[in-house]
């Protein structure tokens, strides 16, 4: 048995890479370093060789691909063919008879929901912070999000949180996003649009082939530990000049709804408090679509321009 | 005999500014509701009433005629209980 403290984790004969495609032990140590009242229990992660599974009874609530959820008498617990996880408040166990997709998809649930226990909620977006104040960049893979962000991040005075997952929360009251550390992933395209960056390995991100960037290597000294989420920003590929279009907090709420429905599910934990964070960074933020036209990659300080602006009107 | 409106209990109600949103988390549906859907949410949130109780406390909340107020319950009763976001039952 073993707890991941770094990069990678040894099971048996086993290693676990939770860098880069799950960015669990990074998350992790994130997670354990967030502001948290008296009251919120410790986290505790542990992977171990599948073993002997106990059927549960009930009905699924949540199917992640392969994996099945179900509730248990303290918690839930997702299984696949190679993977049972058991959620609990206190304790996260993780167990594999493999490492590839199902594996990590089932630890980043894992991850998600345990965060949920400590009243911290993951969204699916990027995160730039400026002056305290961050710029959620959200929507599906192929979106624009890594583009904006990079885009942002040529301010000097901008830092980064994420190009993918971030969680958000309250500490003392006010809501606050953190970023889930990870390396950055672009595409060719995207790339050749900040040619000071330099790009590691290629990987595939669903679809989509692309290249890693280590922000700590192209962003040195620029990591923002957390800021008070102000713009929401909603990309999407357009043909027409890039054009920012304000949206209602009813129209921003569904934007943030639709790729969080999977884990929005009756008998799965902390759906409640997951909607009311997302009500409340629709509330609380300016937002915008964001259609990103040809010029965003030829002229992409004009997304700098433009998302700033927004920003600066909520002062 | 009145019939009885409660809310679903699957669904789940955000507030928004001038509003809120519900959301069926069997379905997925989410409904986006105005000022005044939001306020019979809330009353509804609080137990189950008819459409008599939900038109007075209309009338009262934002100063409307009774027979607005009715007009508007019995639409928005129509429109939630046809989406599944609320049960009916003999009271």
């Amino acid at each position: 048995m073993t707890e991941p403290s770094s990069g990678r984790s040894r099971v048996a004969t086993l290693t676990i890479d939770w860098s880069d495609e799950v960015g669990c032990a990074g998350a992790l140590d994130c997670l354990q370093r967030l502001p948290r009242s008296a009251s919120a229990p410790q986290l505790t992660w542990r992977v171990r060789p599948l073993g002997e599974r106990a059927p549960l009874e009930g009905p699924v609530v949540a199917r992640f691909g392969a994996l099945e959820a179900r509730a248990t008498d303290h918690g839930l617990r997702i299984d696949g063919p190679e993977t049972s996880v058991s959620i609990e408040p206190r304790h996260v166990s993780v167990g594999v008879a493999a490492c590839g997709r199902e594996q990590r998809v089932a630890a980043a649930v894992a991850l998600a929901l345990a965060a949920r226990a400590h009243g911290w909620h993951h969204v699916h977006a990027a995160g730039v912070e400026r002056r305290g104040r961050a710029w959620m960049i959200a929507g599906a893979s192929g979106a624009g999000k890594t583009t904006v962000a990079l885009a942002l991040l040529a301010a000097p005075d901008a830092r980064w949180l994420s190009d993918d997952a971030v969680v958000v929360g309250r500490a003392e009251g006010e809501l606050r996003v953190v970023g889930l550390p990870r390396a950055f992933h672009a595409t060719a395209t995207t790339l050749a649009s900040f040619p000071a960056l330099r790009a590691a390995e290629t990987v595939w991100d669903g679809p989509f082939e692309k290249r890693v960037i280590d922000p700590l290597v192209s962003f040195p000294g620029r990591q923002s530990l957390g800021a008070r989420p102000a713009v929401l920003v909603f990309p999407g590929i357009g043909a027409g000049p890039t054009r920012a279009r304000r949206l209602s907090p009813a129209d921003a709420f569904a934007r943030l709804l639709e790729p969080a429905a999977l884990s929005l599910v009756q008998g799965l934990p902390g759906s409640a408090g997951h909607l009311q964070v997302l009500g409340a960074l629709a509330s609380e933020c300016r937002s915008v679509a964001l259609d990103l036209g040809p010029d965003a990659l030829s002229t992409p300080q004009i997304l700098g321009d433009t998302l700033f602006d927004v920003g600066d009107e909520t002062v | 005999m009145t019939q009885v409106v409660r809310a679903a209990p699957r669904v789940l109600f955000t507030p928004l500014p001038d509003g809120g949103v519900l959301l069926d988390l069997e379905t997925k549906v989410y409904f986006t509701l105005n000022a005044t859907g939001a306020e019979l949410w809330s009353q509804l949130a609080r137990g189950p009433s008819d459409r008599v109780a939900l038109a007075a406390h209309l009338e009262r909340a934002f100063d409307v005629t009774a027979e607005r107020a009715r007009a508007d319950v019995d639409q928005w009763l129509v429109e939630l209980l046809r989406e599944g976001l609320l049960v009916e039952s003999a009271g």
